[in-house]
């Protein structure tokens, strides 16, 4: 069995990463846009890099790039597969800026509602047509288009720092600002609506989950079924159902918030074995 | 343990994914298009 992090708070990595990913802050003062050398690597989170402060290339927008201009994005690929061969979907519990402006949304005390199952197969069709299929075929970002994270991290700044480009806002930045209020609002009322019906690289990573070295189990024995864990959990999923269903995002609430639940990781539960007197 | 085999196979294609991306200069193809601001993601085109 693997110990828990020491740092129970998982809020402290996904702040330190928002802060890390998006360390040229003064370049909100300035109204520049960070084009370092950074720009080169597609760190696998959903941080817009039209964000005047964003250290690290959107694989979203590179892929749909790639497939615009005809390549094969080797590179993105590449990282995304490997963050998610390993771990899964932890990523989006752990590290995701997006992520946590949405949880912490969901704070706020109101009514909550969730919407119907299939809404989660939504993600996968935006992932093979929006970012794959109909980019390579048409030669537009369509995914970019409709992403409230451009919206919200990006959009809104510069329509408000720059008279030029607010002369060029019209209808579809309208459209555009309505998709992205509809998916801030929305995480008030439900528990992370961008990552379980939207993100085309939460699909990517939940694709893995079931194949990660990291694996997730349910003593059935002990398993009472209370739902304790679906309460804790940050896209509401009662994971005794399936410990490591694509919906998981590895957050670890589950595990530490009730005994039935385990995660293994295959080397250390051997070298523990061993250990262990015959 | 095929699950392991898999992940593992899956971690080394990865890896040559990535060095195969260098080695193409993907790399400076990804900073070209991050240094420009994306107006496509902020709604304006």
């Amino acid at each position: 069995m693997v110990e828990i992090p020491l740092i129970k708070n998982r809020r402290i990595y996904q702040l330190l990463t928002a802060i890390l990913a998006n360390f040229p802050l003064y370049n909100f003062f300035t109204a520049r846009l960070y084009s370092g050398k950074l720009k080169s690597i597609p760190v696998p989170i959903m941080n817009c890099y039209a964000c005047p402060a964003a250290l690290f290339s959107c694989p979203i927008g590179t892929i749909s790039h790639f497939l615009v201009i005809n390549k094969i994005p080797l590179f993105t690929i590449g990282i995304i597969s490997a963050v998610s061969a390993s771990f899964g979907r932890w990523i989006c519990g752990w590290i995701c800026p997006f992520g946590l402006l949405q949880d912490l949304l969901y704070k706020i005390p109101t009514a909550k509602f969730e919407l119907p199952k299939p809404f989660i197969y939504l993600k996968y069709l935006l992932l093979a047509f929006g970012v794959i299929i109909f980019p390579f075929l048409f030669k537009e970002h369509y995914f970019c288009m409709i992403c409230p994270t451009g919206t919200v991290e990006a959009g809104i700044y510069w329509v408000a720092v720059s008279g030029m480009i607010l002369s060029m806002a019209g209808p579809f930045f309208l459209f555009k600002l309505a998709l992205g209020n509809l998916f801030l609002y929305g995480s008030i009322f439900m528990k992370r609506p961008f990552c379980r019906y939207i993100c085309p690289l939460g699909a990517l990573f939940s694709l893995f989950n079931k194949l990660s070295i990291v694996d997730f189990s349910v003593e059935r024995e002990k398993c009472i079924e209370c739902n304790l864990c679906k309460k804790s959990c940050p896209v509401n999923y009662p994971i005794y159902k399936d410990p490591n269903s694509p919906a998981c995002l590895r957050c670890l609430n589950c595990v530490r918030i009730c005994p039935a639940v385990k995660v293994e990781f295959s080397t250390i539960k051997k070298a523990e074995k061993a250990r262990k007197p015959v | 343990m095929l699950k392991k085999v898999i992940a593992g196979g899956v971690l080394l294609l990865s890896f040559l994914l990535v060095v195969m991306g260098i080695y193409r200069n993907e790399l400076r193809i990804i900073y070209n298009n991050g240094k420009v601001l994306c107006l496509t993601c902020i709604g304006i085109k």
